[in-house]
């Protein structure tokens, strides 16, 4: 991020290939479609290009990226025409609308690992149902791996927010997997 | 001993190491003695490691064409970097037009007129004078000082205007 604030314009198409997918994937999870997350994933690394010189190299990249992916997404969803503009977070996967790269999870990964194409289901449906701050802070600690500060930097709480957050989303998804007897 | 409640509250985050050192130490000492608590500090732990796994696969979109984003991304960066043009074309817009072509009328016809004193005084809307404003109980008959000049000579007019009636008379 440095380089980029140099001018190092190689360095901020690296820091582009490394972060979008995990971007996308994660914006997915709130505004419901691929595209609309593709278009929300550029509009960050557009506001992170505009405004690299506010980088302070004292917090990660990916706790600033977060921040602003993180803020989108919530402002997407507290939008009152969302629900209007994407698809019904409802609909199962696989339905003709939905990304097959969603469709796909359970197809793709099924000879690494037993989980059904059911309970993914039923989890993906828990996590849609989860309200988005409790969602955020679960994905950031659980799939990118933050810790707790870095989870209340980038939702802008306080870390005991995030402990009271993670944990009621930790225990209310922990009880739809023992529905599904995983 | 703390409260199985208040440990339970801690037991995702102490799974998850993100608890204080003081507090590890409550909520181990606490799970030491509580067979319901660390069995549910253990189901949490192992829920936790089935959560990281399903969740990673319900965010992974995989197939991200990031170069076609990237060269998106770059036609965006460059229009923003474009110095915009600037369009007035909204201005000739017949609802902009109109009420400003109004205004403009109203303002020159006001300035025409003399300004707000003078267009505004007569119709009681402009402010009274500084010297009024000072000193209210002073001019509390304001309106009847502005006409002392004619009832300073008002003997005058009556008598004149009876001279004229006697003078239409004998005549």
């Amino acid at each position: 991020m440095l380089a980029v604030q140099r001018g190092d314009a190689s360095a901020f198409e690296r820091l582009f290939t490394k972060h979008i997918a995990n971007v996308v994937g994660f914006a997915a999870r709130f505004v419901g479609t691929r595209a609309r997350a593709e278009e929300l994933a550029q509009d960050v690394f557009l506001q992170v290009y505009k405004h690299r010189e506010r980088y302070e190299p004292q917090a990660r990249f990916s706790t600033w990226l977060y921040r602003m992916v993180t803020n989108a997404c919530l402002s997407e969803v507290r939008r009152a025409d969302y629900r209007g503009r994407t698809q019904s977070m409802d609909q199962p996967v696989g339905d003709a609308d939905d990304p097959p790269e969603l469709a796909d999870i359970s197809a793709r990964n099924s000879e690494d690992d037993a989980l059904s194409r059911e309970t993914l289901e039923r989890v993906r449906t828990v996590l849609d149902d989860l309200p988005p701050q409790q969602r955020a802070a679960l994905l950031l600690a659980r799939v990118e791996g933050f810790s707790y500060e870095e989870v209340a930097a980038s939702l802008s709480c306080s870390v005991s927010a995030v402990k009271s957050l993670i944990h009621r989303a930790t225990v209310t998804l922990r009880e739809s997997l023992k529905e599904e007897g995983v | 001993m703390a409260s199985c409640g208040a440990v339970r509250e801690n037991l995702t985050a102490w799974v998850d190491s993100e608890l204080s050192p003081r507090r590890v130490e409550r909520v181990r000492e606490h799970v030491a003695r509580c067979a319901d608590c660390a069995a549910e500090a253990e189901s949490l732990r192992a829920s936790i490691g089935l959560q990281r796994r399903v969740l990673t696969r319900l965010t992974a979109v995989g197939d991200v064409d990031s170069a076609m984003l990237h060269a998106r991304l770059r036609r965006a960066v460059a229009a923003e970097a474009e110095p915009r043009p600037l369009r007035w074309s909204w201005i000739f817009r017949p609802m902009v037009l109109a009420p400003a072509v109004a205004l403009l009328a109203v303002l020159v016809l006001f300035t025409a007129a003399g300004g707000p004193t003078d267009v505004l005084a007569p119709l009681g809307v402009a402010p009274p004078p500084l010297a009024v404003k000072r000193a209210t109980g002073l001019f509390k008959d304001y309106t009847l000082i502005q006409h002392l000049d004619e009832l300073e000579h008002f003997d005058t007019v009556e008598s004149e205007s009876l001279d004229d009636e006697q003078d239409s008379q004998t005549g």
